[in-house]
């Protein structure tokens, strides 16, 4: 009966089973910049804020703009429900992959005082943050069985810091930020194949765990000009300086000649390889006409990391403000998430997914004498190519959609 | 998605410049037909009109009110309108007063740790005398804002 | 995917390439968003200004009499009030005061309590002079010069809701004690310390200017200046008025050249002194 089944398909099933399990594909999403917006005015700007920064989020955009801050303020953003989709159109033949996230997470707190000549500012921001869940069975036709993944990741970095900035002279500010960076990767995979006609089975379950703990220095300028123009510029890095990665993986299979090898005892993998970041620098500019309207633009540009195999990105957002009154004001933004991933290359296999995403923020904001209240939303997609399936040159359509819902609030004092 | 971004960055830049409000503050702003306080009064506009910014020439606002066009002088305009006279009622009990009462509250208690009530209420020794009897007499003093002005124009001749 | 980046970028930059440039604006005042209260003023913010400067007033009148003079008193107001009116800050009943010393001076309370010397008045000799006196002392208050130089940090960094908040904060001692602390400083800025340079000539400047809007000859503000910078030469024993402002000639100098800038060379003088003799008689 096993003689029967076509050895390309099978090769093909075994190695799907594997290559699922592989560090690039199954951290999500280690393929983009800009993956949550932080803090949010930005968030509903497009993040366009390097030249604005002028708010304690300022500490994540560019420091140097927490100068212009106005006496001490506090501000606190929350994602309240930030969802991802994900889709491999028809995979092998079999059906559409679907990854799903869901998750609620606080994405930033910052403080900022005035203290000596300049600002102190204190925050912790979240700028990744996935879950995604994936739980699909299929039922396999040309040989009567069912494929059933069931796949729950999560990769989350946290930064945490104090900043400082100063005024230089009357037009130029500088500052700078000092986070911890802390990422923390998990992945529990578990697949199972079965042939109802002779009960042949392929069973994989996976679980690793990556944590990453690093530096993470900003030092951002802030020059105005003219009156009502502010550029901004921010150089960035992140230094790893410990890392630790564990896996373990139970193969299980009662068929003789399948590619993994049937083991009731756990096989460990380890490394301490320290991930590299690349170099980021962004520039920004801002217009502010009045004081109902602003403007902002931001390039965020990031090097290319070939020992990652990640290639430079070059990202742009724009924002705009316009206050209702002086109690209301609406945002807006547009932007973009490049995939620092190489473009798929015909011939080749187990590529990287390659999707440039793009995204629409926009939000609306309540004040009062000294406290704020955001609610907001940011939706992105973006479809390009990828290979779900290992070993093979065949590349498959894919499309992400993330909508994200947010609130926060801010007080001044 | 391209096409999108590049409509939507135009909609964001196309934003028509509105031009500016500006509220009289003064009783009267009157309305030159150049910036110079030597030409002829084109029109008067009154506390609370609005008039329309055209451009602005160093104190000199060139104005659009009431179909003509002309100058006033920006120290007699403000972005917001004109807050109504603000009034503090005369017998309002003195701080300074309620100050000296509490004061011998906290000297007994000073006193008690052995302070002197020098060296706890005033940190240097200089004495400060008040006079609210003259203030009532300067406050006193009721002269309209229209009286007043109409005294300045029969002295300078307009 | 680039060009449209570039696209982009274009459009971004285009507004400030377009836009004709002013001077740099020092201390980014358009960062202010129409939410920010600081430059927002409630009611209660000027009431707690006026509250302070009655304060300030009853001191000042603490040290020096009430000059008991009714009709002299009563131009004072006329002319004060009505120079008033012509200022942007309508929410503000200003009052005026003669006090009894030979000293040269004038002195302005926040909330608009404005008193003049009667050394001052002895020495000038037209209403269009006493109008330069009065308009320089009631550009202090509409400038609110005193209540920046305080540096009252509020809830807001706004001083002026510094000032309501020590107010509004009520029977408490402390609140008490503070607000006892900021009449003494006013008290110090007006009798010892003087305002800040920039507060004094830019009060100077404003001054012309109304006089031009009120009608009457800007340059009655130079012989003002001159009238004053002469007498104190004259009587070595009255400089008070240069020990607590800038220096007369630099002055002058900034005085004439606001004449010319902003074309107030040609108002037609009127005739401002018989009734100023009229009213002021010593």
């Amino acid at each position: 009966m096993l003689n029967k089944l076509k050895p390309a398909f099978f090769l093909m099933l075994t190695w799907l089973l594997i290559m699922t399990g592989l560090p690039y594909s199954s951290f999500a999403d280690d393929l983009h910049y800009k993956n949550m917006i932080v803090g949010d005015r930005p968030a509903s700007m497009g993040g366009a804020y390097v030249a604005v920064s002028d708010t304690p989020e300022g500490t994540f955009y560019n420091p140097s703009g927490l100068v212009y801050s106005v006496g001490s303020n506090l501000s606190v953003s929350v994602n309240a429900y930030h969802n991802t989709w994900k889709k491999y159109d028809n995979v092998s033949g079999i059906g559409d992959y679907t990854r799903k996230s869901s998750s609620i997470v606080p994405n930033f707190f910052g403080v900022v005082q005035p203290l000596g000549i300049g600002k102190i500012a204190f925050s912790y921001a979240v700028p990744d943050i996935i879950e995604e869940d994936q739980n699909q069975s299929f039922t396999l036709l040309s040989n009567p069985g069912k494929f059933v993944i069931n796949r729950s990741s999560i990769d989350k970095t946290y930064k945490i810091g104090p900043s400082y900035a100063v005024k230089l002279s009357d037009s130029f500010s500088l500052g700078a930020t000092l986070y911890f960076h802390y990422r923390e990767e998990k992945l529990n995979l578990n697949q199972y194949l079965l042939f109802f006609s002779n009960n042949a089975y392929e069973s994989q379950s996976e679980v690793s765990r990556k944590t990453e703990y690093g530096v993470n220095p900003k030092i951002g300028l802030m020059w105005s000009p003219l009156d009502k123009v502010s550029f901004g510029l921010t150089v960035s890095k992140v230094d790893v300086f410990k890392s630790n990665f564990s896996k373990q993986v139970i193969n299980r299979t009662n068929i003789t000649n399948s590619s993994i090898t049937d083991n009731p005892e756990p096989v460990f993998a380890y490394s301490k390889n320290k991930r590299k970041h690349p170099i980021s620098v962004s520039a920004g500019v801002a217009y502010f006409p009045s004081e109902d309207l602003l403007f902002s633009c931001d390039i965020d540009y990031f090097e290319a990391v070939p020992d990652e195999n990640k290639r430079a990105v070059a990202n742009i957002s724009i924002g705009t403000e316009y206050y209702l009154s002086d109690r209301y004001a609406l945002r807006g933004g547009l932007y973009s998430d490049m995939a620092n991933s190489q473009p798929l290359k015909r011939g080749y296999t187990d590529q990287a997914d390659y999707v440039n995403i793009f995204g629409i923020t926009g939000g609306i904001t309540r004040f009062t004498r000294t406290t704020s209240m955001t609610f907001g939303f940011n939706y992105a997609s973006g479809e390009g190519e990828a290979q779900p399936v290992g070993g093979v040159t065949d590349i498959y359509k894919t499309d992400t959609r993330a909508l994200t819902l947010f609130f926060s609030g801010s007080y001044g004092y | 998605m391209k096409k999108i971004i590049i409509v939507l960055a135009l909609i964001f830049y196309s934003v028509p410049v509105w031009a500016d409000d500006l509220y009289v503050k003064s009783l009267k702003a009157k309305i030159y037909s150049a910036p110079s306080f030597n030409s002829t009064v084109v029109e008067v506009a009154k506390r609370g009109e609005v008039l329309k910014k055209l451009k602005r020439d160093k104190s000199w606002i060139n104005v659009f009110y009431s179909g003509k066009k002309g100058w006033v002088s920006s120290y007699l305009l403000s972005k917001t309108p004109p807050m109504e006279r603000v009034s503090v009622l005369k017998k309002s009990a003195s701080i300074e007063k309620n100050a000296r009462r509490r004061a011998s509250a906290i000297t007994s208690v000073a006193a008690a740790r052995g302070l002197n009530e020098y060296s706890r209420v005033r940190k240097d020794k200089k004495s400060y005398a008040v006079d609210y009897d003259a203030l009532d007499k300067m406050e006193s003093i009721n002269i309209s804002e229209n009286e007043a002005l109409r005294f300045i124009e029969e002295g300078v001749g307009k | 995917m680039k060009k449209c980046a570039i696209l982009i970028l274009i459009f971004a930059l285009l507004p400030i390439f377009c836009l004709a440039a002013s001077a740099g604006d020092s201390t980014q005042n358009y960062r202010l968003r129409a939410s920010d209260k600081t430059h927002k003023v409630s009611r209660n913010d000027i009431k707690a200004e006026i509250r302070f400067g009655k304060e300030v007033a009853a001191r000042i009148l603490g040290k020096f009499r009430l000059y008991d003079d009714e009709k002299a008193t009563r131009y004072v107001n006329l002319i004060g009030k009505g120079l008033a009116s012509y200022s942007s800050r309508p929410e503000i009943e200003f009052r005026f005061a003669v006090i009894d010393t030979d000293m040269i001076n004038a002195f302005a309370a926040p909330g608009g309590y404005i008193f003049i010397t009667k050394g001052t008045l002895e020495t000038i000799d037209n209403e269009s002079q006493l109008a330069g006196v009065i308009a320089h002392e009631i550009t202090h208050v509409t400038e609110k010069h005193i209540v920046r130089e305080l540096n009252i940090r509020g809830s807001d960094d706004s001083a002026l809701s510094g000032l309501s908040s020590v107010l509004a904060g009520g029977s408490s001692e402390t609140m008490r004690a503070a607000f006892m602390q900021m009449v003494d400083k006013a008290q110090e800025i007006l009798f010892e310390k003087g305002l800040k340079k920039e507060d004094e000539l830019s009060s100077d400047r404003m001054s012309v200017i109304l006089l031009g809007n009120a009608g009457y000859d800007p340059s009655a503000y130079s012989d003002l200046l001159k009238k004053i910078r002469d007498t104190e030469k004259e009587k070595k024993n009255i400089k008070v008025v240069s020990s607590t402002h800038p220096d007369f000639n630099e002055r002058l100098k900034a005085v004439s050249k606001t004449i010319e800038t902003e074309g107030l060379t040609d108002v037609q003088p009127a005739n401002t002194k018989n009734r100023y003799i009229e009213y002021v008689s010593f």
